[in-house]
């Protein structure tokens, strides 16, 4: 026993340190004058020789800004999320956003991968093995990163100037929506409710960041990671509630159920039908060009309750 | 063990330590109620009239969400540290928990598949969930029944048969998990137990179902006793092993099952309290019953406060916590006993 | 009728399709010391898990005094009926006292407490076995003649008219054998109870017994007195080992020494 033990463990160790020494990155040849080059979310430079052609997108929200860029011809892979605009829906798919088919990636010989902040590390180091040049592009979780993130796409796929149009775009969305003059309300954004657990968009989401922009205060601001007390929304007891539909359910249905469920049922926001439903998830929940679509949405809603 | 003679004083302490712990309870919590108000609302009864002292939010706080909640871990408490009892009694092995026969993963089964048939979910009325997980646990236990045999074989060709089966429902939990990963925190929510849901309507149907059922488990404390003997034994001493078994088993089933419904899997009280109440009481049900109650209603409200309070903003699932205080506790009591056998 | 505490009729019985017993029958004679011998899987120890009703029979039938075994509720047949096993591992801490008490069972009403007499009795039968220094021992800290001993008390507390048991002295050591064995004797002398007890050693069997009976295969071979039943020719037939008989003066009853090489 004793004399099999040690090669085998050698053996072992070597498979597993193995890929230690195997390098990672495979840039890109680059050319001295190239404008399609930025430094990535990881710190990664991705210079490419000239603009992509064939790009697959594995976040939705970079699959929207492709689109908006003008680009979106030049998309040729997709994940099963990227449902926005209606035009991606014709590109074919290559999987979820966990674990997304290296294969079938490969299949569509893509010059440029984008991934956001829903890819995995696996994922990325998959495709790079495979000689892709892959961009992981999250600028943080707020309005000014997605403008960065907008800025970023354009100039590695070469439409800067379309990415400032974009962003100009949602500035002046922004702008028009902090121009309603409301007394800031506090709002409770429900995420999940009921036997799933209290979720909502704590101070650490996207979502928050939409929500103060528009010019309500989120009462779960100081709370991190989604979680939420429900003792805590009564203490609040906040002046509106954005309550979107429930996955596979519609709002009307959501609405329904949220109203009559104790101890939602008692709140003052319920009983005075202070409830936002009429803003769709993907708009105010994806990093992308609605966004500014998304912060007007919101304090028009926001506006009309308070009139 | 403990001297006979400090039954009593023990029983008292105990009971008075969970009078303290709930009380504490009912004033802790992340809404920042201080105790005087707390004590105000209590006094100020059920129905909010205005004060001074505290806001109607407050009031409902303390009065529709902590209280009921408390009483529910309290209620929960109990029924898994006498089901845990009650097993490890029948199968004679202080190892046993309530979940061996497939209350748990059958649930939790039931739960998931419901989710991945779209029958439960966001969308759905209340008592959904708790009725696809009642059914569950009334499933798997009843196949378990009719795969090992039925009551004519032995407690350990039940067991085995449960694990057996346990282990096939929870592979096809993590199936149905697996193919639905857009609910799969879900499920997963749900299975770690959890009382931030009770409300007076569940307490009640719950409380109602599950103690009325644990109620002639105490009655039973010689037949317990004697079933630790082998099958002979007892049968030769005059205790119908076969009725008595069947009768212990619905009977904890059932309200072990009612309990999951409402509260999710919440492990290690069952296994942990009586086997600790054996070590300080002795092994006669008599006692265990009356401590394993206390135990179980103490550490189950202690674990639910810590749930609340430990992370501020959010809750913990308090199935985590029993656990997480349950392993370390278990395996000392292991190194123990096998200290002691050697 | 009076005269059996129990008869066997025409028992019947198969295991996975084997028959063991076959048209067996046979009675226990009222107050007295009845051996049930024979080889291993003879079919003692399944007789002997008839009588609690562990294994029902294929055919025929155990009748006691009250008329059918299978009539009778668990309680009753406990008051009628008790039992010693062969072995017994007992994981839990109940002591000595606790143990004894058990056999109470089938006498205390539904939820009262033990009374007084029922102390009473668990504690004579305590003194009979020689246990009442350890009553308050934990019972699993026992020898394993010891822990033997309080099985038997159980039975004793048990007050029953049968008490049936399975080898009750292959653990213990030569004194303690001779002082259980003769107990039981002496209960069956003064009319207390009706011992029936399955044993190995034949030189025990021959000091006490009144009644023999020899199974062979499931079937009865020889039934009656000592001197009758345990016979060179029946022992060599049945145990196929070659014997020596040694009578005592004036002794009818033999002593049964095997020939070892």
């Amino acid at each position: 026993m004793q004399r099999i033990r040690i090669p085998f463990l050698i053996i072992v160790i070597t498979i597993t340190l193995f890929p230690l020494f195997a390098t990672g990155q495979k840039e890109a040849v680059v050319s001295e004058q190239s404008p399609y080059s930025i430094t990535d979310s990881r710190g990664v430079v991705i210079t490419l020789k000239e603009a992509p052609q064939r790009i697959v997108s594995l976040s939705p929200n970079l699959t929207e800004i492709l689109f908006a860029l003008g680009i979106g011809d030049k998309v040729v892979g997709r994940t099963e999320y990227c449902d926005y605009p209606v035009e991606a829906s014709d590109i074919p798919t290559v999987g979820d956003l966990f674990s997304p088919s290296i294969e079938k990636i490969l299949s569509l010989e893509p010059d440029l991968v984008v991934i956001g902040n829903l890819g995995q590390a696996q994922t990325i180091d998959a495709l790079e093995r495979s000689g892709l040049t892959v961009a992981f592009i999250d600028e943080g979780e707020t309005l000014e990163g997605t403008s960065r993130l907008i800025t970023k796409v354009g100039t590695l796929t070469g439409v800067p100037e379309k990415a400032l149009e974009v962003n100009q775009a949602i500035d002046d969305s922004v702008k028009k929506a902090q121009s309603f003059s409301f007394d800031p309300p506090t709002v409770y954004y429900v995420a999940g409710f009921g036997e799933w657990g209290d979720f909502t968009a704590t101070g650490d989401t996207y979502l928050h960041d939409i929500i103060t922009t528009a010019g309500a205060i989120n009462i779960a601001s100081d709370a991190v990671n989604w979680g939420y007390q429900v003792e805590l929304i009564l203490a609040h007891d906040p002046d509106i509630i954005i309550l979107p539909a429930l996955w596979g359910s519609t709002s009307e249905e959501t609405k329904r159920i949220f109203t009559t469920t104790p101890p939602y049922n008692t709140l003052t926001a319920v009983k005075e039908d202070r409830i936002i439903t009429s803003v769709e998830n993907s708009i105010i929940e994806r990093q992308g060009p609605r966004s500014g679509q998304a912060v007007l949405l919101l304090a028009q809603a926001i506006a009309n309750i308070l009139r | 063990m403990l001297n006979r003679k400090l039954y009593p004083l023990f029983w008292v302490t105990l009971l008075a330590l969970l009078v303290v712990v709930t009380l504490a309870s009912l004033a802790v919590g992340p809404a920042g109620i201080t105790i005087k108000q707390t004590v105000a609302i209590i006094k100020d009864g059920p129905t909010y009239q205005m004060n001074a002292t505290f806001t109607n939010a407050q009031h409902r706080i303390i009065w529709s969400l902590r209280l009921p909640r408390i009483l529910t871990a309290l209620v929960a408490g109990i029924v898994l540290a006498v089901s845990g009892m009650v097993y490890q009694a029948l199968f004679r092995n202080p190892m046993a928990d309530p979940y061996v026969l497939g209350i748990s993963s059958g649930a939790a089964f039931a739960v998931a598949l419901g989710i991945y048939l779209g029958l439960v979910g966001g969308a759905t009325g209340v008592y959904q969930v708790p009725l696809a997980a009642f059914l569950g646990s009334a499933g798997a236990t009843w196949a378990i029944f009719i795969l090992s045999g039925g009551v004519r074989r032995s407690p350990t060709m039940l067991l085995l048969t449960g694990i057996a089966l346990n282990f096939l429902l929870s592979a096809l939990m993590s199936l149905f998990m697996y193919l639905n990963r857009s609910q799969l925190h879900s499920i997963m929510q749900w299975t770690l137990g959890s009382f931030s849901t009770a409300n007076w309507e569940k307490l009640l149907i719950m409380g109602s179902i599950s103690l009325l059922a644990l109620l002639p488990i105490g009655f039973l404390n010689r037949e317990l006793d004697i079933l630790l003997l082998d099958d002979a034994s007892a049968l030769s001493v005059g205790v119908s092993v076969r009725t008595i078994r069947l009768i212990l088993l619905g009977l904890s089933t059932l309200a072990t099952s009612v309990t999951v419904a409402f509260c999710g899997i919440i492990g290690f009280v069952g296994l942990m309290v009586p086997h600790i109440m054996r070590l300080i009481v002795g092994p006669k049900h008599k006692n265990l019953f009356l401590f394993s109650l206390l135990g179980g209603a103490l550490m189950m409200v202690t674990a639910d406060t810590l749930a609340r309070v430990l992370m501020g903003t959010t809750e913990l699932p308090v199935g985590i916590i029993t656990a997480i205080g349950g392993a370390p506790l278990f395996i000392i009591l292991l190194v123990r006993r096998k200290r002691e056998t050697m | 009728m009076e005269k059996n505490v129990a008869t066997i009729e025409n028992l019947n019985w198969s295991y996975r399709n084997k028959p063991l017993f076959t048209n067996l029958s046979t009675a226990f004679p009222k107050d007295a010391f009845i051996s049930i011998i024979g080889p291993n899987g003879s079919g003692k120890t399944t007789l002997l898990r008839h009588f609690l009703r562990i294994l029902p029979p294929n055919k025929g039938a155990i009748l006691l005094e009250k008329g059918d075994l299978l009539a009778y509720s668990q309680r009753e047949l406990a008051k009628y009926l008790s039992y010693v096993p062969q072995t017994s591992r007992l994981e839990y801490d109940f002591s000595v006292y606790e143990c004894v008490a058990m056999g109470r069972y089938a006498h205390e009403k539904r939820l009262a407490n033990l009374t007084m007499r029922d102390h009473k009795i668990i504690g004579e039968a305590l003194e009979v076995v020689k246990l009442s220094h350890l009553k308050e021992r934990v019972a699993t800290e026992l020898s394993g003649g010891e822990y033997q001993r309080v099985l038997i008390a159980r039975a004793l507390a048990q007050q029953s008219k049968v008490i049936l048991l399975d080898e009750p002295v292959s653990h213990l050591d030569v004194h303690h054998q001779r002082e259980i064995l003769s107990l039981l004797s002496s209960l069956v002398k003064n009319r207390i109870a009706t011992v029936v007890c399955v044993l190995h050693d034949l030189n025990a069997v021959s000091a006490f017994s009144d009644l023999v009976i020899m199974l062979d295969k499931g079937n009865i071979v020889a039934e009656g007195s000592v001197e009758t039943v345990l016979t060179k020719e029946r022992i060599e037939e049945v145990y196929k080992v070659e014997v020596d008989l040694h009578y005592a003066k004036d002794a009818k009853a033999p002593l049964v020494i095997p020939k070892w090489r």
